[in-house]
């Protein structure tokens, strides 16, 4: 199991920066998802890290094995590295029959015949694929095609793999079902991966570490959980939870011997911990943690329902408090008529307050 | 540099095979294309030993702007440039209107409708190419020619009684017509491949917008051909501005003098001076198109992009029309394919030339042993040691330079797409293109110059086989080139980044992945260098030996010596062989390469 | 600056002088000029050769045939097709020596002479080719050819056909008509009626710009004004008017020709065909080398020659041999030239027969065997003539001059663009 370390990475194409300045360690036998909008650089990173792109500056390496470094001039090439890369499309050799896609690469490295066989026959195994072996790419369903993809990595036994949203191409069900045997995978090789996906709930789901990227610059990196109930700033806050955060403008204002946060329509109480000089911020919180009731309730606020979706095993609900909005996620299925009443109220433990300059969790 | 700056260098050049590869390949074909090139220049720039009769005062060598005066400003410009550029225009202009119209509406035909015999004809359309140009040109002749020439009847002339007057035997007209019968293969060619890959739900979204079929080809379809229409018509006129042999057959006896034919009687008088600077009009012109092309077109490279999903062609039908369009195609392609063979396997069938009498039939010519007095003893096609070892040179010449033209022009396609957006990539492109548009008689005198000594590890190649292999290479070129580029596109560059991740080696991933995929790209490239080569002759004529004579070139000697039933036998012979490579071609290609893939 | 090269003016002002000189020039063409120096790579092969000035004063030929023997090979460069067909009469004779022949027409045998030999390749043993303006100046007196007779044939052969230059055979261009069609003999008496309204688009030569046998015709009448005007006198009873920009009678005659719509034609044998042919309406005719006569037998012409014509019914044209500067197999090349001379057992009563290229005939004709026809002669002196060759005898023959050639060759050349393309 190896370490990889990535320090002070740029990359930029004629004048488009794609990755600003990147500093990333993934520890060794760690699953670590970089996740983001498209052109945020997860793509240009992953492939640095594969070396099918070149950094204009930084370093790389692999445990102790320097890979890339401008500063001491050395570019390891790709054939080099060791690594096992699963591309979007898979990029199976279509004039190939399975077979010969899984061993063509293991034929380069001198194996004996019988190692390469059996590495073949272990590696179909564990995708399930051992009757598929003299098909051509052209006569598997998409599913099939990238569970080839992944038994070259198997027989490769890298101890890095790399994987750049490897499950967009397949319907959801068949995603799901791809999202755990990839997992299955990392453990059983032992390998430390890193994995890129716009897809949040591959995110949250699979990884020990999440790195949420924008623009070419990393944004966080925690776990899920703190991804998810501590976002760092605002783009994390927005970007991460579906459905999406709840965000509110106000100044902080001293009410009865205690801080407010004043959004007009609402106002959250806050814990007097607060001792910094912003008085513009902006509080978050998630759907999910709103209470709601749909008796009243004394100092609740009232609000109109405006939509119901429930999706099975919850629904969201989105009301109207005044002229705002607020999104509600219920662990029900609940029917409702619109313009019926609820009554909502904030837990202040679940507040997420930020600068609203910065954009920075001011951690209250 | 310091060190690390070295290796860093180093390494950023290992990481790139295109690269270096791209570099080399410039540096070899700029040597072979653009020194010919720039001794032209030159030498148009500097007294020719011709020109004393006119300067003799000056030095061999010095620098003049005599020979720019002469043909733009002299006395002769009107009889050397400007009638004779007119007429070429003239010509270029119609054959290609007439010829990618033609080729256009064949394509259409075969590609996107119903018609019947689609494979026949498919492999049909292609032929006349395949023949010589002139070929064409002397089955007018046979038919139409009038007394003028005097000699045998016309065919026409023998079975009506009426003699063609004298436009329609000679000049302009029939010149367009056999050109444009030969060159509408280039529309065809082109126009069918980019028909092919128009998407069907392209045309669908203008039919659900309310567009009627009329409007969804004007403002649908016919946009999205342009990059390949306008390719069509650039190298079509540009081929029409440098062709020889037809006009010169056609033109002389009503003295229609093209550009062409005065390049090579330039040529001809050693009057090296005039000959350049003709010739660099002619390339001047060809960049002056190829530049217009570039303007309209704008940054649409190509429309048809291929996604490799979703995929839809319908046939449209014909409907009532469907038996006449199938009966108007078979009819021409009739007469352009087989009527002119037809014609030459009659020519050689006789004793006596245009005496159309059976009894005058025999098969002397192809089987005989040579008793036949006039023909200088010659004997037959079949029993001729000549003409079959001729023959054999010429099959030769034509799989060497398609074997080595076709991984040429892979490589440099690979080189050119790999590094797209770099200046390396545009300018190997460009220099890969470049011979198209020089004279090809230009080009061997000067490598006659070029090869007599030795470069570095290379010996003088003058004489060998060699130099001829490598010229037939240098001047398909552009074709191999276009066709590597072409296959290589349709490689997306995961399916190679995934074998370096997996540790295969650059030689490994060409030979094992980025060859068989582009293999049908490969082989067009390959055969239609094959063809070329061996209907090719002005361009090695200064440079073959007796034990490297040509078919091409024996059949020149035929016609100087009217042996025309000779002529008329290696011709045919000439034309089937390179047809059957051609289908051999097709049946090996078809099983192969990312369109059988896609398909199977 | 460069305005020297063309005002119309200095056209005739330099070409007047030729006439006068030409009767000298020809005469003495062997020490009109001086050539250069030969390089000493190329004296340093003529001394090891035998040739040129290192030529011995007694040649031993069998000496010389047994050296060839060892070279083994000859390289021929020719302008006539009809050298190809001495491959298997040559072997035959000189079983060691393989002949090989590169036809390469008159234009071509020059460029690629000069080309390798500008690039520093010396592929040729022999060239052979007419065009005496090129051949002389351009090559034998740059040094490029060295002129070589065998000794045994040079008391047989006139001077002015071995000197400055071996002639392997001189031909002729003539004027050719069909004897169906006309049957009263000969259409024409005087050169001038060519261009008459009645013969506008009925008279046919090759291109003299790719034809080197037709451009010197064509010189040769250019060179002569004075007859021409004079000939014109005695057929109009007028001076000739010349029209604009046409310096004089010679230009003239071809100015006209050209606008009374002469067809041209690439091909010899087609143009011979097209006045020969049996059967026509309307024939051509010809103006077309002499030789083609042979093709009434052959391919059952018609056609017959224009004998009487004022002021010149036969314009020669002399086909050179030479040993190529710096030749590879320089003793076969002699054995060679010999060959073509014909055989030492041939003489005026030899009895030669058809077809001349086989059998006894053959023996003794050897290189000439091919070209033994009433249009073509030996330069030798002791060679009976072909049958129905007494007509050669019988014509006013022109020649042109090679300096004339040489030095107008390129004005010319413009003069005819010029009118050709009006």
């Amino acid at each position: 199991m190896e370490q990889i370390k990535l320090r002070g990475i740029k990359k930029s194409y004629g004048k488009e920066m794609a990755v600003q300045d990147v500093d990333l360690t993934v520890n060794p036998g760690d699953f670590l998802t970089i996740l983001g909008p498209s052109g945020c650089g997860k793509t240009t990173l992953l492939r640095a890290i594969a070396g099918l792109e070149e950094p204009d500056e930084g370093e790389i390496q692999f445990g102790d094995r320097i890979v890339f470094s401008r500063k001491q001039g050395v570019i390891i090439p790709p054939e080099n590295r060791n690594v096992g890369f699963i591309f979007q499309s898979y990029a199976l050799w279509p004039h190939m029959t399975v077979e010969q896609n899984v061993t063509l690469a293991l034929k380069e490295k001198k194996l004996s015949s019988a190692e390469v066989e059996s590495r073949l026959k272990n590696s179909l195994e564990m995708v399930q694929l051992e009757t598929y072996r003299k098909r051509y790419p052209s006569e598997l369903s998409g599913g099939q095609q990238q569970r080839v993809a992944v038994s070259r990595l198997i027989a490769l036994q890298s101890k890095i793999l790399l994987m750049d949203e490897p499950l967009s191409n397949l319907d959801a069900k068949l995603r799901t079902e791809m999202r755990a045997e990839l997992k299955r995978l990392h453990r059983e090789l032992e390998a430390t991966t890193v994995y890129v996906t716009h897809d949040q709930t591959e995110a949250l789901t699979l990884s020990d570490i999440v790195v949420v990227m924008n623009k070419g610059l990393v944004m966080q990196s925690g776990t899920p959980y703190d991804i998810y109930h501590h976002p760092d700033n605002i783009f994390v806050a927005e970007f991460i939870g579906d459905p999406q955060n709840n965000f509110f403008k106000g100044q902080i204002v001293e009410k009865n011997g205690q801080l407010h946060l004043d959004c007009q329509e609402i106002v959250f109480p806050m814990k007097n911990r607060y001792s910094s000089n912003s008085r513009k911020v902006i509080a978050t919180v998630r759907p999910e943690n709103i209470n709601v009731s749909f008796q009243e309730q004394k100092d609740w606020f009232k609000v109109t329902l405006k939509s119901v979706q429930p999706t099975g095993a919850n629904t969201i609900l989105q009301v109207k408090l005044g002229t705002t909005k607020i999104t509600l996620l219920q662990p029900e299925f609940i029917r409702m008529k619109l313009g019926e009443p609820l009554w909502v109220s904030f837990d202040p433990e679940s507040l997420n307050f930020f600068d609203e300059e910065t954009g920075k969790n001011l951690h209250l | 540099m310091s060190k690390s700056q070295l290796t860093y260098f180093y390494y950023k050049l290992v990481n790139r095979p295109h690269l270096v590869l791209g570099s080399v390949c410039l540096l070899i074909l700029g040597f072979l294309v653009l020194t010919p090139l720039l001794e032209i220049i030159k030498d148009s720039l500097s007294v020719q030993s011709y020109d004393i009769a006119y300067l003799p005062e000056a030095d061999i060598g010095e620098f003049t702007l005599f020979h720019y005066e002469r043909v733009f400003t002299g006395p002769l410009s009107k009889a050397l440039l400007i009638n004779p550029l007119l007429n070429s225009i003239g010509i270029g202009i119609c054959v290609t209107l007439i010829g990618v119209s033609i080729g256009t509406i064949l394509a259409w035909l075969i590609v996107r409708t119903n018609i019947r015999y689609k494979g026949v004809f498919g492999t049909l359309a292609v032929v006349p190419y395949m023949m010589p140009s002139w070929v064409l040109a002397l089955a007018w002749l046979s038919l139409f020619k009038n007394d003028r020439i005097g000699g045998a009847e016309g065919i026409f002339t023998y079975f009506f009684g009426i003699l063609p007057p004298n436009w329609i035997s000679y000049g302009f007209f029939p010149i367009v017509v056999c050109l444009s019968l030969h060159y509408y293969a280039y529309g065809y060619l082109l126009m069918s491949g980019a028909l092919a890959s128009v998407d069907s739900e392209l045309e669908d979204a203008g039919a659900i917008c309310g567009m009627n079929r009329r409007q969804r080809m004007l403002r649908i379809t016919i946009p999205l051909l342009l990059p390949a229409l306008g390719s069509a018509i650039v190298l079509t006129f540009i081929r029409i501005l440098g062709t020889f042999g037809t006009p010169a057959l056609l033109g002389l006896p009503v003295r229609f003098y093209t550009f062409s034919t005065q390049i090579y009687a330039s040529l001809n008088a050693s009057n090296n001076g005039d000959a350049y600077v003709l010739a660099l009009v002619l390339i001047a012109t060809a960049i002056t198109c190829i530049w217009i092309n570039g303007r309209v077109l704008g940054v649409r490279k190509s429309f048809v992009t291929l996604t490799g999903k979703g995929f839809r062609s319908r046939e449209i039908d014909l409907g009532a029309w469907r038996w006449v369009a199938t009966s108007g195609v078979a009819l021409f392609l009739a007469a352009t394919v087989f009527l002119p063979l037809m014609i030459l396997l009659w020519e050689s069938l006789l004793i006596v030339p245009g005496d159309y009498h059976l009894e005058n039939f025999t098969l002397e010519y192809w089987i005989g042993d040579g008793s036949i007095d006039e023909t200088y003893g010659e004997p037959g096609v079949f029993q001729s040691d000549n003409i079959l070892s001729s023959l054999w040179n010429s099959i030769k010449l034509g799989l060497s330079a398609a074997f080595f033209n076709g991984i040429i022009g892979l490589l440099v396609g690979y080189a050119v797409v790999r590094g797209r957006g770099h200046l390396l990539s545009k300018w190997l492109e460009g220099v890969a293109f470049a011979p198209y548009i020089f004279p090809s008689i230009a080009f061997g005198a000067i490598y006659i110059g070029m090869f007599s000594t030795s470069w570095g590890p290379v010996p003088a190649l003058y004489g060998t086989f060699t130099i001829l292999v490598l010229i037939t290479v240098v001047k398909n070129l552009p074709f191999t080139s276009r066709t590597g580029i072409a296959a290589m596109l349709q490689i997306d560059k995961s399916i190679e980044e995934t074998a370096r991740v997996q540790g295969i080696r650059w030689i490994k991933r060409m030979v094992r992945i980025v060859i068989p995929l582009s293999f049908s790209g490969l082989v067009s490239g390959m055969l239609l260098t094959f063809i070329t080569a061996m209907r090719e002759l002005s361009l090695i004529i200064l440079l073959i030996s007796p034990s490297n004579m040509v078919l091409t070139g024996l059949l020149f000697n035929y016609n100087e010596q009217d042996m025309s039933q000779h002529a008329g036998a290696v011709t045919l012979l000439l034309t089937v062989i390179i047809i059957t490579g051609s289908i051999l071609a097709r049946m090996v290609s078809g099983g192969f390469g990312l369109s059988a893939l896609k398909n199977g | 600056m460069m305005e020297i090269y063309m005002k119309n003016d200095s056209w005739f002002i330099c070409r007047r002088f030729y006439p006068v000189v030409f009767l000298v020039f020809f005469l003495s063409l062997g020490s009109a000029f001086a050539k250069p120096e030969p390089p000493p790579e190329m004296q340093a092969w003529l001394k090891k050769a035998e040739l040129g000035p290192y030529e011995p004063i007694k040649e031993n030929w069998d000496a010389i045939v047994k050296k060839a023997t060892e070279e083994g090979e000859v390289i021929v460069y020719t302008s006539s097709g009809r050298i190809q067909k001495l491959v298997k009469p040559f072997a035959k004779f000189y079983p060691g020596i393989k002949l090989t022949v590169h036809d390469l027409g008159s234009t071509k045998s020059v460029v690629k002479t000069k080309r390798e030999q500008q690039a520093g390749i010396y592929n040729a043993d022999v060239v052979t080719t007419g065009n005496s303006g090129q051949v002389i100046h351009e090559m034998l007196n740059k040094n490029l050819l060295v002129n070589y007779v065998p000794h045994h044939f040079k008391s047989r052969i006139p001077r002015e056909y071995r000197e400055p230059l071996l002639i392997r055979v001189n031909e002729a261009v003539v004027f050719f008509y069909n004897m169906e069609a006309f049957t009263n003999g000969s259409p024409v008496t005087n050169i001038w009626e060519f261009t008459e309204s009645r013969f506008k688009g009925r008279v046919g030569m090759k291109n003299p710009m790719s034809s080197g046998s037709t451009l010197m015709a064509v010189m040769t009448l250019i060179q002569h004004p004075e007859e021409m005007a004079a000939a014109y006198k005695r057929y109009k009873g007028v001076d000739i008017k010349l029209s604009d920009g046409v310096p004089d009678a010679g230009y003239e005659f071809w100015a006209r020709m050209l606008k009374n719509d002469i067809v041209i034609f690439k091909s010899g044998s087609k143009l011979a065909a097209a006045s020969g042919k049996k059967g026509q309406k309307k024939p051509l005719l010809a103006f077309a080398n002499m030789t083609y006569i042979a093709r009434n037998d052959s391919k059952g012409f018609v056609n017959a020659i224009v004998q009487d014509l004022d002021p010149v019914a036969k314009l020669l044209y002399p086909t050179f041999t030479a040993i190529a500067r710096q030749a590879p197999h320089p003793n076969a090349a002699k054995v060679f030239t010999a060959f073509v001379l014909g055989s030492t057992k041939l003489n005026k009563n030899s009895k030669l027969s058809k077809p001349y290229t086989k059998g006894a005939s053959s023996d003794l004709l050897l290189g000439l065997a091919p070209y033994f026809d009433p249009g073509t002669r030996s330069p030798r002196n002791d060679v009976p003539s072909p049958e129905g060759g007494e007509v050669w005898d019988e014509m006013q023959e022109w020649h042109v001059d090679s300096y004339f050639m040489w030095k107008q060759g390129a004005r010319i050349r413009d003069f005819w663009i010029q009118h050709s393309s009006m």
